[in-house]
């Protein structure tokens, strides 16, 4: 019965999608207000049934109902709970359901916090989400009803969650990843409504900055749990591997970051307005192309859902009047989008301009090399395959400039800058630091890790030297108040912190990536019980081979000791015991490798137990790596300055003071209204 | 005293730094003492190499060959029995002294151009591997003509442009810790810390 | 002006192209024509390369490539612990009833057990080529089996076929090559 309920609930979604997509924009159309403000109470109906819908599966999994197809192919009695509750988001209908629900909630999240907009503006924004919404609910209704019933032959057992899923990375990296993906849809909305009123100001960029900034967080969090996920459970040791799916997820994530630093241009100085509405058109037109390239089956992946080809054309269908329609709105509405702002050569939005350049260009090379080997098979020109070598060279040298200006931009002003105005000892202070932070650190961990000097790992560290010592400086030299350095750090914006944490993340990343690259090592080697072989500064010991029951699977486990090498004698000081694994699974009979990891900071030691070349004998992968913490380390602070940057005064004022009581207020608000009414963007500007 | 802050950020950075150096075991505890790598036992290593160039050089290769069974997966990364034997293979022919190319083509003229994660460079992958590139120059162009653009709208920088969005002046009225009104008072206190130094 | 106008467009124009290749090869699935995870051989159009390698049956008999010149002719890679392999065994007895050279090359197989498998299941082929090593295996680009390989009348690999071998496949792919069997 429960089932049921849950498809009725989502059957009832398409309606309401439907009344949403088009009654508030006929009403904004027209003019008539009872119509635009049925928006939020639709959006809020939505939201109901397919949370109803989304719970109605929960509990079907989570009662072992396998009468429901998805669940008897998905899940499994002996599965624990909280993997019975993430495997509905483990294949391609249950996943879609989030999707779709997630899609939903920013639709409310937008409604409830957008109470300051004009009326019509706001119908605009929620029917385009409603648009979306409605292709998406058609998708799951009509391809993947994620509800099926197994009524001619029951199954008494599910056949179990692929293995590689039952993880705690699993639970969090997907509705993390979609929150990301899908909110981009709350900009892509925005810049539609622009385009459809030909309207874009300073406000319409205040109310679109911190949905966009959100939604960016939210996908920096998702991919970096995917690339965590993949490093530790896979067994490989690697953290990123430029899979057409992880590519699916990282080109959004690149246009968003160009979007990010594009509209704060657009909001603070009018600039890059058409870039602007191009790019938040394109972050969630890369979001969509993700869907499709994943969920289609056209490519090959590790990663790719089971799929049949009549999904991909649906979807291929969504794309094309989503995409199409808003690409060809853009085309024919554009040229009134013309920024009248002129700025000169030095100044901080060449800068920019030059990083949504590079950003792009990034995008570009990743696009093209996720769907070069489709191009060659649709011209039948032979099977290709393009993976990380070819994007490690070309993806790391339109990087570096773009961590250079990083160091640089903050210091230049907007509009115009005279040369003998810009102040190049911060420049120099930080030139000369990163040198010599380059110098002794490559010359320490050269001789740490027994590697020659590495030009790769000097960059790496000079550059993120560069970027942190620029960003401090500049801080500091901000924050300088009478009363103190902390009062006067305490009375910067919001803001101002955001890219000040995130730009130090950034910094953080670099130098994991640099470091884990150069210095890691990895041996694959044979143990025998009592065995204890060096390696680096590390001695390991093969204590133990057992094997142990979990709930849904057999293990043989080993249990490794790990020493300082060069003290063998002196000190059996363990510094960690590692319990690497071979599980089989019951239910699928797949046989899984967990590997062991010492984390540190610094380094991360990972052992993966290998296969029994003899009795007592066993393979084992031994990898050191270095620094590759700060990968995901570095994530965090990008995410957290993203989110900082959205307690900014000026979005929460624009959220309170509609209509403006208090002195204050009035100023504040009209910073941000006056742009509406009067300076609205007017084609004749464009002359002037 | 203007001078503190640059000092700070330096010590911050050097005292990060040197824990950073120090927090391995607290064995290395300077520079000088940095202890260089102990190699693994050759005894236990599964494959025995001449040297650590022949080592890198097979381990780079498995990385970068794909296993032509498997889904999307290098040829170290695959548990395909086909990947073992290719493995196996480029092994051997490490071991027999042939270079990264010579492997790459033999393992190509046998596989196909797919095995390769870097595509050869052929009229066929021009594209490619020239796109990027091309793009970076024709990006370079386009910032170019906007700025050419702007300076043949404005020669006089004096004169502010009426745009219609809040100008520096305007700004200052409303928020005094806005962005330009700061960077005013960042270029002050540079200014006045030289000053302090003549 | 008009210039300016027509560049907005490029993003469109892009996308359609995408749409195009998409929808292309979306089709070929549908049709299955395209399979992302089939890869082709890169041997089309050359000889087989050269071996020397005894035959199953018989450990003193060498075989080179010259042994498989002369007539059209089908090389299947099987092999005992090759499930499939056991699925397409019937079809290759057909096929070898109706006059249709087919030689094979047992891959990475115990000789003992695959001469058993012969006798209980019906010998299709002309000869089979030992490979126990799978050097011969790797030379031919085999990534698994059963793998067909066809050859013209001069040793030149024409097609390969990877998975079981079907009337179907038989009939849509080899047939069309247009060999002299």
């Amino acid at each position: 019965m429960i089932p049921e309920i849950g498809h009725f609930a989502l059957l009832l979604c398409l309606p309401i999608a439907l009344m949403l997509a088009t009654i508030p924009l006929l009403g904004a159309v027209r003019g008539n207000r009872l119509w635009m403000n049925a928006a939020p109470i639709m959006a809020a109906g939505q939201w109901l049934f397919l949370l109803i819908s989304f719970c109605c599966l929960s509990s079907a999994f989570l009662t072992d109902d396998f009468s429901v197809k998805l669940v008897a192919m998905h899940s499994n009695s002996k599965l624990p709970g909280y993997f019975k509750f993430s495997a509905l988001w483990g294949n391609h209908e249950g996943s879609l359901l989030l999707w779709v629900f997630i899609l939903s909630s920013w639709t409310l999240a937008v409604a409830c916090f957008s109470r300051q907009l004009p009326d019509d503006i706001r119908a605009r924004v929620l029917s385009v989400l409603g648009m979306i919404s409605l292709g998406f609910l058609a998708f799951v209704i009509f391809t993947s009803n994620p509800f099926e019933r197994l009524l001619l032959n029951p199954v008494a057992e599910g056949r179990d969650l692929n293995p590689l899923l039952q993880d705690i990375g699993l639970i969090i990296h997907p509705p993390m990843l979609y929150i990301g993906y899908v909110g981009f849809a709350v900009a892509f909305a925005f810049a539609i409504t622009a385009l459809m009123t030909e309207k874009l100001d300073a406000a319409w960029a205040r109310w679109s900055r911190p949905w966009t900034n959100i939604a960016w967080a939210f996908l920096t969090v998702g991919i970096a749990l995917g690339s965590w996920w993949a490093y530790y459970e896979l067994g490989w040791g690697g953290w990123w591997f430029w899979d057409p799916v992880e590519n699916a997820s990282f080109m959004p994530w690149l246009a968003g970051t160009a979007l990010v630093h594009s509209l704060a241009a657009t909001e603070k100085r009018g600039v890059f307005r058409s870039w602007t509405l191009l790019l938040a058109i394109l972050a969630f037109s890369l979001s969509l192309l993700g869907t499709f390239l994943v969920r289609s089956g056209i490519l090959v992946s590790v990663h790719a859902f089971a799929s049949d080809p009549t999904r991909g054309i649906f979807i291929l269908a969504l794309l094309v009047i989503v995409i199409g329609s808003s690409l060809l709105l853009y085309a024919l509405k554009a040229p009134a989008m013309r920024s009248a702002v002129r700025f000169n050569g030095i100044s901080r939005e060449t800068l920019l301009l030059a990083n949504n350049a590079l950003l792009t260009v990034a995008l570009a090379t990743v696009l093209l090399g996720t769907l070069f080997p489709l191009f060659m098979k649709a011209l039948n020109a032979g099977s290709y395959s393009v993976g990380p070598p070819y994007f490690n060279s070309m993806f790391i040298p339109i990087m570096i400039p773009v961590l250079i200006l990083m160091g640089i931009a903050p210091y230049i002003h907007w509009k115009q800058t005279r040369i003998s105005s810009v102040q190049i000892r911060p420049w120099v202070f930080s030139l000369s630091a990163a040198i010599l932070f380059s110098v002794i650190g490559t010359i320490y961990m050269s001789s740490h890790y027994d590697h020659d000097f590495s030009w790769a790992a000097a960059l790496t560290i000079a550059l993120s030297t560069w970027i942190t010592v620029t960003t401090g400086i500049h801080l500091i030299l901000k924050s300088s108040h009478q009363e103190g350095i902390i009062s006067g750090m305490k009375r910067l914006a919001p803001s101002y912190w955001g890219m000040c944490i995130a730009h130090f993340g950034i910094a953080i990343t670099a130098l994991g990536i640099g470091l884990t690259s150069v210095y890691s090592e990895q041996r694959d080697v044979r143990m025998e019980v009592g065995q204890s072989i060096s390696l680096g500064s590390y001695r390991y010991q093969l204590v133990d081979i057992r094997g142990i029951e979990g709930a849904n699977y057999r293990s043989t486990q080993a249990t490794i000791n790990v020493y300082m090498a060069e003290a063998a004698g002196s000190s059996d000081k363990t510094i960690a015991v590692l319990l690497p694994e071979k599980r089989l699974y019951y239910a699928t009979k797949n046989v899984m490798t967990e590997a062991a990891i010492d984390p540190r900071l610094t380094r991360d030691l990972y052992v993966a137990l290998g296969e029994q070349l003899d009795d007592g004998v066993w393979a084992m992968r031994i990898h050191v790596k270095p620094f590759v913490r700060c990968i995901w380390l570095g994530t965090l602070f990008m995410a957290l300055g993203g989110v900082i940057a959205v307690a900014d005064k000026r979005y929460r004022k624009a959220l309170l003071s509609s209509k403006p009581k208090t002195l204050e207020s009035v100023n504040s608000a009209a910073s941000a209204t006056a742009s509406v009414d009067v300076l609205a963007l007017n084609p004749t500007n464009e002359n002037n | 005293m203007k001078k503190h802050p640059l000092l700070m950020v330096f010590y911050f950075l050097a005292s990060f730094f040197a824990s950073v150096c120090m927090a391995n075991e607290g064995k290395n505890l300077s520079l000088l003492t940095a202890e260089p790598l102990v190699n693994v036992e050759i005894a236990s290593e599964l494959l025995k190499f001449e040297n650590e160039l022949e080592r890198k050089m097979y381990y780079q290769l498995i990385q970068d060959l794909r296993c032509p069974k498997c889904q999307n997966q290098n040829l170290a990364d695959s548990d395909a029995p086909i990947a073992n034997d290719l493995r196996n293979e480029i092994y051997q022919l490490v071991k027999e002294g042939y270079t990264s190319s010579e492997v790459e083509k033999y393992m190509e003229t046998r596989y196909g151009q797919f095995v390769r994660y870097a595509p050869a460079v052929s009229s066929a992958t021009a594209v490619l591997w020239m796109l990027p590139a091309a793009l970076i120059i024709l990006g370079l162009f386009i910032i170019l003509g906007i700025l050419k653009r702007n300076r043949s709208f404005a020669n006089d920088f004096g004169k502010d442009f009426d745009d219609g969005f809040h100008d520096d002046k305007n700004q200052h009225t409303f928020d005094r810790k806005s962005a330009e009104d700061v960077d005013r008072r960042v270029t002050e206190l540079l200014h006045s810390s030289s000053e302090d130094q003549q | 002006m008009m210039h300016d106008r027509i560049k907005l467009f490029i993003p469109l124009l892009i996308f359609f192209l995408l749409v195009a290749v998409f929808f292309l090869l979306q089709n070929r699935m549908v049709t299955g024509e395209y399979d992302p995870s089939e890869l082709p051989s890169a041997l089309i159009g050359k000889k087989v390369p050269e071996f020397s390698l005894t035959t199953l049956g018989d450990d003193t008999v060498v075989k080179t490539r010259d042994d498989l010149v002369g007539k059209a002719a089908l090389l299947n890679v099987w092999a005992t612990w090759c499930i499939s392999c056991r699925v397409e065994h019937a079809y290759l007895n057909q096929l070898a009833e109706r006059g249709i050279t087919v030689y094979g090359l047992n891959y990475k197989d115990d000789r003992l057990e695959a001469n058993r498998w012969l006798e209980r299941l019906g010998n299709p082929y002309q000869f089979n080529l030992f490979d126990s090593e799978g050097i011969l295996g790797l030379h031919l680009g085999v990534y698994g089996a059963p793998e067909t390989y066809v050859l013209d009348r001069k040793g030149v690999i024409r097609y390969r076929h990877v998975g079981v071998l079907n009337q179907n496949i038989w009939e849509s792919k080899v047939l069309p090559l247009g060999l002299n069997w």
